[in-house]
């Protein structure tokens, strides 16, 4: 496999997953922090791909400048990379994120939502590592967000492109994801009490042509449709423990690749 | 039964023609729409306790359900309904309705006057005054006078007020001065049983509903009893009116009464 797949299931864990409170966990949502208000993430995600396996941390610190607009700023942990028998660890690409809410519309017990999502990744990470623990490259995000909030019902549809730029000869395929989420509350529940969301996740991944010196790069790239259920738990207003499973329903791979079996990610959040 | 208590004090306040109301705010309410959340709550405690008049060992007392947040004020700082709207929305959400319980000393000045005079500054703004009860003050020696102003001498008419609400610091509290008042009439009420009328959301739809239909005054809907109370300006209200858009807000209306609000007011005073 080479160095282009590790950097993609880096940026899986990277990308995919982490969010602000009520918000799909492998997808970012319209969610921002109040203003003033800052939170902190610490999340563990794992990837497995018939051999090869992913493991790592996130950590995040989400900070409200206004109610509307927030900022993020993460930090990946490499816990064990294993590709072709080697293993590598390390801390990854850093990536800054912005988010700016410009719809809103408040109804009694229930909330609509659209929100722009700007980010800029930094490669920080060791890139000469085996594997490699960057993409050598600074890439950006964009993307939107639109959510519905009730007492009872989620829903969520996320769309977000990374423009990952060129370094070295090197020019790895951009990456489009659409999200959609529907999620229920069972129980309705009073503040200060305990909270449970259970959602249905499912996420469309595309990865376009990678090339190396002009030359497209056949084992790379491809379409993955995701699916599975995923929770979101708070024990009182500030802590929230949000995880969940997905298998992909659906792979078309450029070439010769390994096929994933599943991903799972668990995120732990406090507020303050 | 709280609500209408408080009515009940804001009514029979303003009917002893209270011209000056020197008080203090005690307690705020505000109703908040995009509330769904325990975990989204939080947002408003930590906001709202930014605020001079609530401070950070305010107890802030949050109502998913209702969408209602209710907190303490201090004794001695102005009570600013803009800085408390401006708190919700830093904290995410949309404020409405801001109501205040005030205690004071009432005192009682002039009559009634005929002629209604409605003037809101802040139509969202609901003053509830809250009075002595009348076995334990002297100066009440006007309450059953007003009793029957609003009960018995002048026949079946129920009263509701709205004032012009001045506020200002005076002595460390809070001097809210109702300068124009005046009793408006209501022609009938109507009780409808509702079916299916299940949580607070439905009872708010509900009241927002039957509100802007023409001749209607004044709407409360409970949804533990499956009731919907309107006050109407005319006498005769068209019943089918109220049926239609009952149903046209998802509900049924299973029973009408015509007599029994005054059981019931009894009870509750």
């Amino acid at each position: 496999m080479s160095n282009y797949r590790t950097v993609a299931i880096v940026l899986v864990l990277g990308v995919s997953s982490s969010a602000v409170a009520h918000e799909p966990v492998f997808s970012l949502g319209p969610e921002t922090m109040w203003e003033g208000g800052v939170g902190i993430e610490m999340e563990f995600g794992f990837e497995d791909e018939r051999g090869d396996r992913l493991s790592g941390l996130h950590y995040e610190v989400i900070y409200g400048l206004t109610s509307n607009l927030s900022l993020t700023f993460e930090l990946p942990q490499i816990l064990d990379l294993e590709e072709d028998g080697e293993t590598e660890h390390g801390l990854g690409d850093i990536e800054i994120r912005a988010k700016y809410q410009f719809f809103k519309k408040d109804l009694p017990g229930a909330q609509h939502k659209i929100t722009g999502i700007f980010g800029v990744k930094a490669p920080t990470g060791d890139e000469d590592a085996e594997p490699a623990l960057s993409t050598g490259t600074t890439d950006f995000l964009f993307g939107v967000s639109y959510g519905y909030e009730s007492r009872s019902w989620y829903h969520f549809l996320t769309a977000r492109y990374r423009l990952r730029t060129e370094s070295g000869g090197r020019d790895p395929g951009d990456r489009l994801f659409i999200d959609a989420a529907i999620g229920y509350r069972p129980w309705q529940r009073e503040y200060t009490e305990w909270d449970l969301v259970m959602l249905l996740e499912m996420n469309v991944e595309f990865e376009f042509d990678s090339e190396l010196r002009s030359t497209t790069l056949p084992n790379v790239g491809g379409n993955t449709i995701w699916l599975g259920p995923t929770a979101l738990f708070s024990p009182n207003p500030q802590w929230m423990f949000k995880g969940g499973v997905q298998l992909p329903v659906y792979e078309d791979q450029n070439g010769d690749q390994e096929h994933s079996e599943f991903r799972a990610v668990f995120a732990i959040e406090f507020h303050f | 039964m709280f609500r209408m208590q408080a009515i009940a004090a804001a009514l029979l306040t303003v009917l002893a023609a209270p011209s000056l109301a020197v008080a203090a705010v005690e307690q705020v309410s505000v109703r908040i729409d995009g509330l769904a959340c325990p975990f989204c709550a939080y947002n408003i405690e930590k906001r709202v306790k930014t605020l001079d008049g609530v401070g950070r060992d305010a107890r802030i007392v949050t109502s998913v359900e209702n969408g209602i947040a209710t907190f303490p004020w201090k004794p001695g700082v102005t009570f600013d309904p803009a800085a408390v709207r401006k708190s919700i929305r830093q904290a995410g959400f949309t404020p409405q309705e801001i109501s205040v319980v005030v205690t004071g000393t009432v005192e009682f000045e002039g009559e009634p006057s005929s002629k209604p005079t409605i003037r809101v500054v802040d139509e969202k703004v609901k003053l509830v005054l809250s009075v002595p009860r009348p076995d334990r003050a002297d100066r009440l020696e006007s309450w059953e006078e007003l009793r029957a102003f609003s009960n018995g001498t002048t026949g079946e008419r129920r009263v509701r007020f709205e004032g012009e609400i001045r506020t200002e610091n005076a002595g460390g509290s809070l001097e809210v001065a109702l300068q124009q008042w005046s009793p408006v009439e209501f022609g009938a009420e109507v009780i409808l049983d509702v079916e299916d009328l299940a949580c607070e959301q439905c009872s708010m739809r509900t009241m927002r509903g039957l509100t802007e239909l023409d001749g209607v005054i004044h709407v409360e809907a409970d949804h533990e009893t499956d009731q919907v109370h309107i006050w109407t300006e005319g006498k005769s209200p068209d019943l089918r009116v109220f049926r239609e858009r009952i149903e046209t807000l998802g509900f049924k209306v299973t029973h009408v009464h015509t007599d029994g609000r005054k059981d019931k007011e009894s009870g509750d005073e």
